[in-house]
């Protein structure tokens, strides 16, 4: 079927699927939200000023969250992964990207702030590297595990 | 979708592995269908269907 959303969508017709609902899901809640809110202001909170351009964003990125939520846990990332031996080699690699991505965090953060000069600009720079990689290691191992119990159930071997 | 897919496969002495490189999907669809718990497009069936040597109605056909 021709589509611009075919950019996003992966080759495998059942992974393609799961992703298409979870975006028809997080459109249908917003558009849910977005009328209950309307409504509310309406009757109760009759704001005059809102900040349009800060509703835009809050719809727009828990939108992109939800589905991206709903994608680490469907378990459909590591289709493949079913043996341990390969499980742990999955692991090992999200343990090593992780450490990339918290330091590419910690180099472009260093460029944009410039070299520390004490304590606290340190940990300014140093934390969010460390919590960015620790994130970045949580939702691919959270992911990669849901696929694990998954493919275990389906798979022969 | 209850069907006859894994015991052609096994028949045809397939692998899941072997089966979904064919078909170019993930070997956990290949699980899902296996398993009834998704139904593949027509396309698909068609695919999984020639790589086995059946036809639909031995596949998906129930009696």
């Amino acid at each position: 079927m021709k589509s611009f959303l075919n950019v996003f969508l992966p080759d495998d017709e059942y992974k393609r699927t799961r992703i298409l609902y979870f975006m028809a899901e997080g459109t249908f809640i917003s558009t849910i939200l977005l009328i209950i809110f309307a409504f509310i202001n309406d009757v109760w909170l009759e704001l005059k000023h809102i900040d349009f351009s800060f509703i835009a964003l809050i719809i727009a990125v828990s939108n992109i969250v939800y589905i991206f939520i709903r994608y680490i846990l469907s378990g459909i990332e590591y289709a493949d992964v079913v043996t341990e031996k390969r499980y742990k080699r999955e692991v090992k690699i999200i343990l090593r990207d992780a450490l990339g991505f918290g330091g590419i965090f910690f180099v472009l953060s260093g460029v944009q702030t410039g070299i520390p000069s004490n304590l606290e600009t340190t940990i300014d720079l140093v934390v969010p590297a460390i919590m960015g990689g620790l994130f970045f290691f949580l939702l691919n191992y959270i992911s990669l595990k849901r696929s694990y119990k998954k493919n275990k159930q389906l798979f022969d071997e | 979708m209850v069907n006859k897919i894994k015991l052609a496969r096994t028949e045809a002495g397939l692998t899941q592995e072997q089966l979904a490189l064919r078909v170019k999907v993930t070997r956990q669809t290949i699980g899902l269908i296996e398993k009834g718990k998704y139904n593949p497009s027509l396309q698909l069936c068609i695919a999984i269907a020639k790589e086995l040597g059946r036809t639909l109605d031995d596949l998906f056909w129930e009696d």
